[in-house]
């Protein structure tokens, strides 16, 4: 093992770069969900506001769909979080 | 030889032990929301971490840009390149165990290993994000991993239903790839795999590389012959770059441990070792 060679440095230094800007653009982003409400529609639907972790976390169960152009909650936030398996 | 041996069980019981450590039920729930570089599918509730591919397959869908998963698997392409492809990835150790059944080996065109940039900007990037992430054309899909942790433990436990041309074409799909594996030495990696495919450039700049000597080199070709990528090192190692800098390269460390001519004088090489 070892460390790049100086001459390859700069192409790091700059991923490196990218990486860490697009992580800290990550960790403040927040997205609209529509809250899911039990048993009925509504014109004016609740939104929430949930941070990109959770949204990343939400697409290993597949927890939030896309519809018409609105992000939806598929599922009861209220509930305790925990492992979920994929309904799909 | 003794010195081989050493290092091939050290990366061995890495893998080992990541497989073991990295899907096991006692993983803190909050690492689900952070991306593992490693094809090991986040639906298996033993999965500690998510899986980039599944998770930028959510976000095409959702038209968000996955600033958060992709700038962790940079940062982390960026320090170690495809080091978790040869070290960490439980898909991979499956394919290194594979690969030693004792069968007639083949070779594959080398035009075969740029088929997984295409997979990766069609079945990850475009294809959900212009059907939707749950349509029945992206790489999830089709994933071998999702068929090895999720489908077939379904299948033992009874709530998956071995019905529907999607379960079939997933279970094909993991039946070739097996098959090839013990074909060709991590033929998945090197010609589908998307993770690799992203990870792949990023060998290319990585602070982490594999160093073997250039002055002492002898063109032994020991490396070339050991490599599980065929991605002969020896090419590189005579130009002076480290022989990880391209992009099927797994970081095994391999052509390294080989080498008859290891970079540290104080460690006797095994040559040095029979005549003494």
């Amino acid at each position: 093992m070892g460390l790049a060679p100086r001459r390859d440095r700069p192409f790091f230094w700059t991923a490196l770069g990218v990486a860490l800007v697009f992580l800290t653009v990550g960790l403040f982003r927040t997205h609209q969900v529509v809250k899911k409400v039990k048993g009925r529609r509504s014109l004016h639907p609740k939104m929430e506001t949930i941070s990109e972790f959770e949204l990343t976390e939400d697409a290993t169960f597949s927890g939030v769909r896309r519809l018409f152009g609105r992000l939806y909650s598929t599922y009861d936030r209220s509930k305790p979080r925990g492992k979920r398996l994929c309904p799909t | 030889m003794t010195h081989t041996i050493t290092r091939f069980t050290k990366r061995f019981y890495v893998q080992l032990g990541s497989l073991v450590l990295l899907h096991s039920n006692w993983g803190p729930e909050v690492f689900k929301g952070f991306c593992n570089p490693v094809l090991s599918c986040h639906s298996c509730p033993l999965s500690w971490f998510a899986c980039p591919i599944g998770v930028f397959i959510h976000f095409s869908g959702y038209h968000v840009f996955p600033f958060f998963a992709l700038g962790t698997v940079l940062l982390l392409g960026a320090l170690f390149g495809r080091l978790f492809c040869g070290w960490v990835c439980p898909f991979g150790f499956l394919q290194d165990l594979l690969y030693k059944i004792p069968s007639k080996k083949i070779d594959l065109p080398h035009w075969t290993t740029n088929i997984k940039y295409l997979v990766l900007l069609l079945m990850v990037f475009l294809l959900p994000y212009f059907l939707g992430e749950t349509t029945s054309l992206s790489f999830c899909r089709f994933c071998p991993a999702a068929a090895l942790q999720v489908t077939a433990p379904g299948l033992i436990q009874g709530w998956a239903h071995p019905e529907g041309v999607g379960f079939w074409a997933k279970a094909a799909v993991l039946l070739l790839v097996l098959m090839f594996a013990v074909l060709h030495s991590r033929s998945f990696c090197k010609v589908l795999c998307p993770i690799g495919a992203l990870l792949a450039p990023l060998n290319l700049l990585s602070l982490w590389v594999v160093k073997v000597p250039t002055s002492k080199c002898v063109i032994c070709r020991k490396c070339c012959q050991t490599c599980p990528t065929d991605v002969k090192p020896t090419e590189r190692i005579l130009k002076g770059i480290p022989p990880s800098r391209t992009p099927d390269c797994i970081l095994c460390h391999e052509c390294q441990t080989i080498c008859p001519f290891p970079d540290k004088p104080s460690k006797k090489a095994p040559q040095e070792k029979q005549l003494s």
